[in-house]
């Protein structure tokens, strides 16, 4: 765990850090595009964040109503360049800007525009560029792209996200309620019955965190908590 | 030196930066339209800059790598040898990295891919292990854009419980962080002016 406070030590993060991190130092015979995936409530985006961040690099998250234009123009806002008025043109800027600045492209909700033309800008990108792009999608992500021949064989990665564990959930306690500590079988129960969900363990850390502060406690374990419930993401069951 | 060759035969799109630009980034932009360069031919197409900041500039850069010093004697003749876009490089004069504003630019980018967050979340998840972010230092920036209009408070503060914003789609202006001035005004360089003085409601 990182003494620090940056979410730098979850797995998914790490994970993606690194995989970003080879792909920009490649060798120039190696393709340039990475892909994350996995179910949502992750961490993925989380991982997007930090990545960002670290690589000061170029983040849009894609809509499902987007077309050619609409993503070329995403892109070239989150590059503060000003659109020309056709898409080649356009294309032209954005693999200008991509390869002079050597910074990295995100693309996240990749899903929304795989099954579009859209993706054909991403492989015209990464073609006039020969930079580094990173996108990031749901489970079936890898599927959908190996339908695009072209597509498939200029990933240099495969990044897929893993379920939160123990010591994930205990970075996340962590971060989130510095003023409580969290005892270890609380930690275990609260990955579990979160199912390794990052969303939820946050929500489940906010909860717990809120009774140790109402009961005025700097430290909690599971017999504190008792039979209060964690928040599950299921439809709550009847109790007669 | 012989016409035929030309260093710069490949002609660069034409990526323009949106928004207001400051000295540097005019300059930067001069420069990068007029490839081979002396300060006087900047000089004479920039209104309004002293030449004293361009000079200024130029030795950032030379430290930096970014230009070349091809003809030595007087005046001296520059080339620009490291492109890097649009943005200008944020130099000191020894030509290291200006690190400054990093903070607002991680903040503003995280704020970005969240949606949903409060002061916390901002601070943990906009911090990489290179630069870490206070969370007054996010709560006093979070607080900022809300008087401006950027975000919406969707939950109220309340003891225990910190108070949880939504940034506005419509608000995203541009890659550039608005940025607090002296004065605790909110400023926007994708804009070019000033989003919210304090007192306005």
């Amino acid at each position: 765990m990182s003494s620090k406070n940056t979410i730098a030590g979850l797995a998914n993060v790490s994970l993606c850090a690194s995989a970003l991190d080879k792909a920009l130092h490649r060798p120039a015979h190696l393709p340039g595009m990475i892909v994350m995936y996995g179910p949502s409530g992750i961490g993925k985006s989380f991982s997007a964040a930090y990545c960002a961040n670290k690589y000061q690099a170029y983040y849009v998250e894609c809509k499902s109503s987007w077309t050619r234009k609409a993503l070329l123009m995403a892109i070239l806002n989150s590059m503060g360049v000003m659109p020309a008025k056709t898409l080649p043109e356009m294309t032209e800027q954005a693999c200008e800007q991509l390869a002079l600045s050597g910074k990295p492209l995100i693309i996240d909700e990749m899903d929304h525009i795989v099954e579009k033309k859209a993706v054909e800008i991403v492989r015209d990108l990464y073609e006039g560029s020969q930079g580094t792009i990173l996108m990031i999608g749901e489970e079936r992500l890898p599927a959908k792209l190996k339908a695009w021949e072209r597509f498939h064989n200029r990933i240099l990665d495969w990044v897929p996200a893993q379920l939160a564990d123990l010591s994930d959930c205990a970075a996340l306690a962590h971060l989130y309620s510095p003023e409580v500590k969290f005892d270890d079988d609380l930690l275990i129960e609260i990955t579990k019955k979160s199912k390794g969900i990052v969303r939820r363990i946050c929500v489940n850390i906010e909860q717990v965190r809120r009774v140790a502060i109402d009961a005025g406690v700097a430290k909690i374990n599971l017999n504190d908590w008792g039979e209060r419930v964690f928040y599950t993401g299921e439809a709550p069951s009847r109790r007669l | 030196m012989t016409t035929a060759v030309k260093e710069n035969k490949r002609r660069p799109a034409h990526i323009e930066r949106i928004g207001g630009l400051n000295k540097r980034d005019r300059i930067w932009a001069q420069i990068r339209k007029q490839r081979d360069f002396d300060v006087k031919s900047l000089y004479s197409a920039l209104d309004g800059i002293s030449k004293g900041s361009v000079h200024h500039y130029l030795e950032c850069l030379y430290a930096g790598g970014y230009i070349a010093i091809v003809i030595e004697s007087k005046p001296r003749q520059y080339r620009l040898i490291k492109d890097c876009g649009v943005e200008a490089p944020r130099l000191r004069k020894d030509g290291s990295e200006v690190s400054q504003g990093r903070i607002n630019d991680n903040m503003w980018r995280t704020m970005k891919i969240l949606k949903t967050f409060d002061w916390l979340d901002l601070s943990r998840i906009a911090s990489t292990d290179d630069l870490q972010i206070k969370p007054v230092t996010a709560k006093r920036y979070v607080e900022a854009l809300c008087h401006a209009r950027y975000l919406h408070c969707v939950g109220a503060s309340a003891p225990g419980s910190r108070a949880v914003y939504r940034f506005l789609p419509h608000m995203n202006t541009g890659n550039r962080a608005p940025m607090i001035q002296s004065d605790r005004s909110l400023y926007d360089p994708n804009l070019g002016k000033i989003v919210y003085q304090r007192g306005e409601k």
